[in-house]
Order: C-alpha cells, then structure tokens, then sequence
C-alpha cells in the first residue's frame, strides 16, 4: 500500500541569538549578538498508510510540534524529504491544503467573540464546502461531539472542553483525508478528554482518516494509536505497536495490592523487586512474563481485597531507551 | 474569475464577522471614531491657523489646501478600513506564532493576514473626509465629469495600492527581528508627513518621499486629475510604477519571510 506519509532524514535547524545574562549583557547585545543554531529534528525517517491512528510521543522539546509543522506545511525542512499526500507540504498548494486538518490545543481558529457557527460557515467559505456536505458534516459532527446547543454561543462562553469540540468540526468540516492533532485535550477535564478520545476513535475507524496525535497523556495514545512513534532530542527513538513498545523496554510490571493482613517485606520479596508499603497497600516489580502466575498467588495464599496491574510510565521508558541509546554509542 | 469571485465572497465573510463582532461593543465604536473626528477636525484648525499667516501652502490657497487634506484622510481612512486591525495584528502572528493557522488554509496566506479584519469604525470616519471633499470641490467649481472622475479613481487606487504595500513591507520587518512593538504605528507616522502638499519638501527629503518610500505623490496625482489640472508625465509614471513596484516587491518579500517563519514551540 503507498503510503499517505514519508520522511526520509527530515531535519530542522532553528536559530536564535545568545543572550548575555544581565542589563550589561543586554546592551552589549545592542551591538553584537552571536547567532546558535539548534536541531530541533534531527534527520527522523518513517512512512505513515491511509487509515493508521500513529501516536507520536516525547518529552517538551522532542521535536514532535515542529515535525506536525513541517507536515502540515508551515516550516520549510532544513533538509530531507517529506511528503504527504503526494505533495511537498511547503509548497502550500490549496490542492493539498483542502485534504488535511491540523488541530493545535494551544492555538485556535476560532472567532473568539462570535458564535462558533459563524467560524464554521467561514472555513465553509475558505474550503469551499458545497451545501450539502456541509449540512451533512456540520450534523454528523455536531451530533457526535454533543455541541448542537452551543453552536450560536458566543466563543469566549464556551469552556475550554467545548470550545475543543468546536475546533475539531471546524477542522474536520471539509472532511480531511489526513488529520494533525498538537495536544488536542491538553487543560481539559477527564469527561472532555474522554469524549474527545471517544470522538477521535469513531472518526478514524467510521472515516478512515489518517490520524497523528501528540500528546502527554499516555491514556490518550493508549486507547487510541495502533502504532506509537517515540521521538526524543529530535531522534527517532522507537516505531511500533504500544504493547510492543512495553514488551521490548519494560521487562516488568508493578503489582499494587490491598490486603486485610500485614505482610513481611522479606515475604513479599520472594515474588518480585522493589517493594513499597503504604499502610496496608503494597507494590512489587515482577517480571513480565510471571505477572499471571504470581497474581494468582499472591491471591491465594493472601487475603486481597483490591488489586491492579501497572505497565510501567512511558516516560520512564523512553527515558530508558535513551540512556542506552547514548551508552551504545 | 472564478477566483477572483471566490476571493469577493471571502472577504464578505470576513467583512461581516468583523462588523459583527465590533457592533458588539458599541462604547468601542463610538470612542474610536469620536478619536478619530476629533484628529481630523484638529488637522482642519490647523490648516485655518497656517493660511491666516500665509497666502498659500507651496501651490495651493486654502480651499485647495482642505481639498488635498481631504483626499489625504480619505485614503487615509479607506486603508484603515481595511488594514488598520490587520497590521496591528502582525506581531502576533509572528511572535506568537498565529501564523501558523493561517498557513494551513487553502487561501493565499498573504490575502489572508491583509484582509482578514475589516474595521467598520474607520469606515465611518471616512463620513467627514468626504463631507469636506463634496464642499471644497462645490467651493472651487470643478465639475466632476466621469472622465475625471474614472482617472481620479485610478490614480487613488494607485495610491492605496502604494498605501497597503508600504505598510505591509515595514510589517515584514518582524520576519526577521523578531519582535518590534507597535511596528504598524511606523508606517502611519511616515504617511502623516503626506498631510501637507508635497511642494514643501525639497531635496534629500523630497527625493526620499520620490524613491525610497515613494508616497510623495499619492495625494498631489489623484487631486490633479480632479481639478483637471497639467499632471506632470513622470509623475503619473512615478505613482503608476510605485504601486506596482511596491505590491511586487511586499510580494517578494512575504514570501522570503515566510520561508524565515520559526512559528513558537
């Protein structure tokens, strides 16, 4: 299948001047500054195909915002190759322009003191929408993400959850083949996040739009992306499926239990690593491939009132993964 | 043509959001245009003071004097009407990276940030330039036959075309600084110097108005085609060629400065 996106050794350098510390730093600046250059992407190659819901995951700074900006079109690669949808994105064609969205958390298209409606029938105008597809869209998505009441609300009323809601129809209005989500439920409460995740999952499945997705929160991309792309210092660290990425980097899970008696450490010990007690809730590592068998009995021979299985943090993995990255190099 | 219709209708949308939103805020509208009545009738206190002391201002007597600075506010509250929230929006667009947006949408990015806000209160304020225009062309008898009119109104849109590219151009400057506040207020007090004919400036100033930030001309021409007077050849040439020089190079530039864009993290 051709792929919808390819990178091949995409990079971006910014440049910015050093600033001197101080109020003497800050006038010799006047006259001399020194320009730095820093490589915000460093070289990342992967291909994308129609459908997929990618996760694309990385600590502040990773470079995850500024690989969507050169996808969507608004930063000129410094060097490499990028395509999608068969165009060279920093080409802005309004060909291309009109079969991808980008959705920024951060960053809005609303009119701040109209009603959303108005916003809407403008990205009609810009997209150039045809009537009935418009109808049919707005309805579908409104009904969808539950916003048909808030439609002719004033912006700025809305909360931030909703005014997200209405970000998303107007992005998706034109009916994008392949959709750029920045943090998209960053701020928002867990019912907002929730039916935004829920939103997104039914799109990409009923529409069958290529989706990349940043985000911090790990649930997002947990429940959402088939296939997560980790990206750290502007490298690509990791592309694959999630349970993969835990069945490759984390050997272990944490077992946490509540149990009616008071348990030894040195008891506890004898099934895993690493245990922590708080009161009568306890927490060992086990390795992964055990976690079944010692689950059950811990069960067995302790009365359990209450217990769950943690995969470990993805931050800490990527952590991981980039310390032995370093130390193999 | 098909485009062109399309861009119409846009600008219609954005027309009719803006005057939407700013008959909000009534208190905004009234103030605003009150300040800018009361500059206007500041400028025309001033013009009675000079010509109690003097006979003429370079070539013009006092009624063609208010004729020029009609003209002058004229295009000076046509461009903005459509420019003033525009440019004084730019710094945000790069600084704060709201540019970003707007380099997604299937419509020339530089249409977009030029036209995107329409202020109805400037378009009000053109009610007193053209009161004054309608009484100084009554008071000098210059009769308005369409053909003077059809050059007049070239000419003025060669100006406004001049007016727009200008400032645009001084807008770019943020591509590659970074961050000048208030960089819009530049350009309108170098085009306040336009206020007065253009006969008082001479040598390195007047060569600047003529070549570097060619607007010496923009009010002179259009009023000389009004009255029928001698327009000079290379003046028409100089005006003509300055609006289309000056809309190619902002072009030029836009799209150098779009390549220089960082957006913000």
């Amino acid at each position: 299948m051709k792929s919808v996106i390819h990178l091949e050794n995409l990079r971006k350098q910014y440049s910015y001047y050093k600033k001197q510390p101080g109020l003497w730093g800050s006038i010799k600046g006047l006259f001399h500054r020194e320009e730095l250059f820093v490589d915000a992407v460093k070289g990342i190659s992967f291909d994308i195909q129609p459908g997929e819901f990618v996760g694309f995951v990385g600590p502040n700074g990773a470079g995850k915002t500024t690989t969507l900006k050169m996808l969507s079109g608004i930063l000129y690669p410094t060097s490499g190759e990028v395509s999608v949808l068969d165009h060279k994105p920093f080409e802005r064609k309004a060909e291309f322009q009109k079969q991808f969205a980008l959705v920024m958390g951060q960053k809005n298209q609303l009119w701040w003191d109209l009603p959303p409606m108005e916003s809407f029938l403008l990205n009609k105008a810009i997209y150039e929408i045809p009537d009935e597809l418009f109808k049919k869209n707005l309805e579908e998505l409104s009904e969808l993400l539950d916003i048909k009441d808030i439609l002719n609300v004033q912006v700025r009323k809305l909360s931030l959850g909703q005014r997200m809601k209405c970000e998303l129809v107007a992005a998706l209005l034109h009916s994008p083949k392949v959709l750029f989500l920045d943090e998209p439920t960053i701020g928002l409460d867990v019912v907002s996040q929730n039916a935004i995740r829920e939103f997104l999952k039914k799109y990409n499945e009923e529409k069958g739009a290529t989706i990349i997705l940043t985000s911090h929160y790990m649930q997002d991309i947990r429940r959402l992306c088939n296939r997560v792309i980790i990206i750290h210092h502007g490298e690509l660290l990791y592309d694959g499926t999630y349970d993969a990425l835990h069945t490759k980097y984390s050997d272990s899970k944490t077992l946490e239990f509540t149990a009616a008696e008071e348990i030894p450490e040195s008891e506890l010990l004898k099934f895993g690593t690493e245990m922590k007690k708080k009161n009568n809730t306890y927490s060992i590592e086990v390795p992964r491939e055990k976690t079944a068998e010692i689950t059950g009995k811990l069960l067995e021979k302790y009365t359990v009132d209450d217990i769950v299985i943690h995969e470990r943090d993805i931050e800490e993995i990527i952590g991981e993964i980039f310390i032995s990255k370093k130390m193999r190099e | 043509m098909k485009t062109l219709i399309r861009y119409i209708k846009l600008y219609l949308h954005f027309v009719s959001n803006c005057t939407t939103r700013e008959l909000l805020f009534r208190t905004h509208l009234i103030l605003s245009f009150s300040a800018r009545l009361m500059l206007f009738g500041l400028y025309i206190m001033m013009y009675d003071i000079i010509y109690k002391n003097a006979a003429s201002i370079g070539s013009l007597n006092y009624d063609q004097a208010l004729l020029y600075l009609s003209i002058f506010f004229l295009v000076d509250t046509i461009g903005f009407t459509f420019f003033i929230k525009n440019f004084s929006t730019f710094p945000e667009y790069i600084s704060e990276g709201k540019l970003d947006i707007v380099l997604t949408k299937p419509v020339d990015s530089q249409f977009f940030v030029s036209m995107r806000y329409f202020s109805l209160t400037s378009l009000f304020s053109t009610l007193p330039p053209l009161g004054l225009f309608i009484r100084q062309v009554s008071r000098l008898h210059i009769s308005l036959d369409p053909y003077h009119l059809l050059i007049f109104g070239l000419f003025l849109v060669c100006t406004l075309i001049v007016y727009y590219s200008i400032w645009f151009i001084t807008n770019l400057i943020l591509f590659w600084v970074h961050r000048i506040d208030a960089l819009h207020e530049f350009f309108v007090t170098i085009w306040r110097f336009m206020q007065f004919p253009p006969d008082i400036f001479q040598n390195v100033i007047r060569l600047f108005f003529l070549f570097i930030v060619p607007i010496l001309l923009t009010i002179e021409v259009p009023m000389q085609a009004l009255t029928g007077s001698t327009i000079k050849i290379s003046h028409i040439f100089l005006l003509v060629g300055a609006s289309v020089l000056s809309l190619l190079i902002s072009r030029i530039l836009w799209k150098m400065g779009l390549r220089r864009y960082q957006s913000t993290g």
